[in-house]
């Protein structure tokens, strides 16, 4: 008899853990799905270049953090788009930024380049700014663009990095976490290639000279 | 099966939108090329024929290696629906393949037949992941390649290799230089190469070898000069209906592919015949030179590749090619530099080359940016669409120039 209890017990906790993954399961998905949808939606309604395929669409990267307004949890998703010509920039990459609550969207940017990096950093005022590097090669010559953004007002407004205005040759730039190193060469093959490091500084919010 | 891959393309037709006109019209070339040449290709290859060419593609492989999709997406509009052609050859011996088995997105399409040939007929435009089985091969994977009906048919070159898997993105392309697939790594590291290449000084126009050696997928390749113009045109510019959005009419449309395949021309000569960052072949496949990617070709590249190759009524054939012109009868090559977009500011002055001057600039939309020298793409798009040909195009971007008919050799 005993034994007979304990099998329809165990039966019972196997069939509820069962159905509690499912729908575990099925809701994440969903959310996942709808989420993805979202994404899809939104860089077929903005993108700059006329129609775009659903399957030339990425997900890259998501970054969560609050980027334009103080205390409001925002997730801004960086997507690659896929199959361009060299025109277009062969690393070609769209920033959506969402509130996390609703998943609304709140602003829309398209970086081209052949070789597209973007990073966040926090700054001390609580909000992320956006550095972008955008490196684009013909005929073997590089040439680089870098920039480093703050999000008002839904607009992405380029803000100037101070320490490089001083710099008066075209150089090029390796972007870590916290840092832009600049170099001389776009591809670093010594360390006489290196002309100056800059570190993050979260107080102002900008590079400064290392 | 069939329903299985009419799943497919539908599920890639509903992701796509197909407003693109297609591009069927010919610009009225007679200000670009006198009137004697006739429209043909000066070479044949195993994958595209003079025959295949004036026939459109539309039957390009035996009824048995060809699949119609007409009759499940009947639905579609013809612009929707696109033409798909290709081969199937071995990595090592460029034989044709026969009996190698085509999916596009995991679902088995069609079989190539003895010619190694195969025909997709009415597939949605669209992108897809192209994988080749055949037995005794490793499979061969070509990811994220598309067809769009607005730039006719699409021409699919897939490689197979008994010893190793053969993996294509066109994603990757740019970046085989990283990875060592395309480029040498110490061939990119050298940069600024061009800078200090002098001119050399004609008399007379030079004529220009038909064949050019490149790298491609790790290993040389002769190919005929028009191919290898074409194939750059597929992968160096937009689709047709990327302009036609922009609102390009099919004739400024042709206009601006003529430049950029002259101004590719130009580029390529002088890769030949002045300097070349390569010593055991003329010119790589990545952005150390062109973007060249054999893998697939279009049939508005090819159009516009076929009105700079000309033969004359006397037989002789040539090809359009930018020399800058110091003084009356005397011809020096330029850098035929190109650059996707100059963002308002421009183009830039080159030290060395004169022909490279500053000159302002509207792009039709932001590119890539680029170094800045020579012809702008995205300026040239809207000088096209300004109404200006090909040769004003190009004696923009190239200042005290001439846009010549050079002897194939």
């Amino acid at each position: 008899m005993d034994k007979r209890i304990y099998s329809v017990l165990l039966m019972l906790i196997t069939l509820c853990i069962v159905i509690f993954s499912s729908c575990g399961q099925s809701k994440s998905d969903n959310i996942e799905s709808s989420f993805m949808n979202l994404i899809v939606e939104t860089v077929k309604e903005n993108y700059e270049d006329g129609d775009i395929s659903i399957s030339d669409i990425e997900v890259e990267e998501i970054f969560c953090g609050t980027f334009s307004q103080n205390d409001v949890k925002e997730i801004l998703v960086v997507c690659n788009i896929l199959n361009q010509p060299h025109v277009a920039g062969l690393d070609k990459s769209v920033c959506i930024l969402l509130a996390a609550d609703s998943f609304e969207v709140e602003s829309y940017k398209e970086f081209a380049s052949d070789e597209t990096v973007i990073k966040c950093m926090m700054a001390e005022d609580g909000l992320n700014r956006i550095l972008v590097s955008e490196k684009t090669t013909y005929q073997g010559i590089t040439s680089q663009d870098i920039q480093l953004f703050t999000i008002k007002d839904k607009q992405w407004v380029n803000t100037q990095i101070e320490a490089l205005a001083e710099l008066k040759e075209e150089n090029f730039f390796l972007i870590t976490d916290k840092s832009i190193i600049v170099t001389s060469k776009s591809n670093v093959t010594d360390v006489s290639d290196i002309v100056a490091l800059l570190e993050w500084n979260p107080a102002t919010g900008q590079f400064s000279w290392k | 099966m069939k329903r299985r891959i009419l799943a497919l393309v539908l599920s890639v037709a509903l992701g796509s939108t197909f407003l693109c006109p297609s591009i069927s019209a010919r610009a009225n070339e007679m200000d670009e090329v006198s009137g004697e040449q006739k429209k043909s290709l000066i070479y044949e290859t195993d994958t595209i024929t003079q025959y295949d060419y004036e026939e459109g593609f539309h039957n390009y492989a035996h009824p048995e290696a060809t699949v119609d999709f007409v009759s499940e997406l009947r639905s579609l509009s013809e612009r929707e629906l696109a033409n798909v052609v290709g081969v199937v050859k071995d990595y090592n011996t460029d034989e044709m393949i026969s009996g190698a088995v085509i999916s596009a997105n995991g679902d088995k399409v069609v079989v190539t037949g003895e010619d190694g040939r195969f025909q997709i007929k009415n597939i949605p435009s669209g992108t897809y992941d192209w994988q080749i089985n055949v037995n005794e091969y490793a499979v061969a994977n070509y990811n994220n390649y598309d067809v769009d009906s607005a730039d006719g048919t699409t021409i699919f070159t897939f490689y197979v290799n008994r010893d190793k898997e053969v993996v294509r993105d066109r994603e990757e392309i740019v970046h085989d230089d990283e990875d060592g697939q395309t480029v040498p790594p110490d061939t990119i590291s050298m940069g600024n190469y061009m800078i200090s290449a002098n001119a050399k000084s004609m008399n007379s126009i030079p004529s220009v070898s038909d064949t050019v050696k490149v790298y491609y997928n790790d290993k040389t390749r002769s190919v005929n000069r028009e191919e290898y113009i074409y194939t750059v045109l597929s992968s160096e510019l937009y689709g047709t209906s990327y302009y036609e959005d922009k609102g390009l009419t099919s004739s400024q449309v042709s206009q601006l592919y003529k430049a950029q395949a002259i101004a590719a021309n130009t580029f390529l000569e002088y890769a030949m015949s002045v300097y070349s960052n390569h010593s055991s072949y003329d010119v790589c496949s990545g952005t150390c030179c062109q973007v060249f990617d054999p893998a697939k070709v279009t049939e508005a590249a090819i159009d516009a590749t076929a009105d700079i190759f000309i033969t004359q009524s006397s037989g002789k054939t040539v090809t359009k090619v930018v020399l800058y012109k110091p003084e009356t009868s005397k011809y020096d090559y330029i850098w035929g530099a190109f650059f996707s977009s100059c963002k308002g500011n421009g183009t830039k002055k080159h030290s060395t080359q004169p022909a490279l001057q500053a000159v302002s600039c509207t792009d039709i939309a932001t590119g890539a940016g680029g170094h800045r020298y020579g012809l702008c793409q995205m300026g040239a798009a809207q000088r096209a669409k300004d109404g200006k040909t090909a040769s004003s195009i190009l004696l923009y971007y190239y200042t005290g120039c001439t846009v010549e008919n050079c002897t194939l050799k």
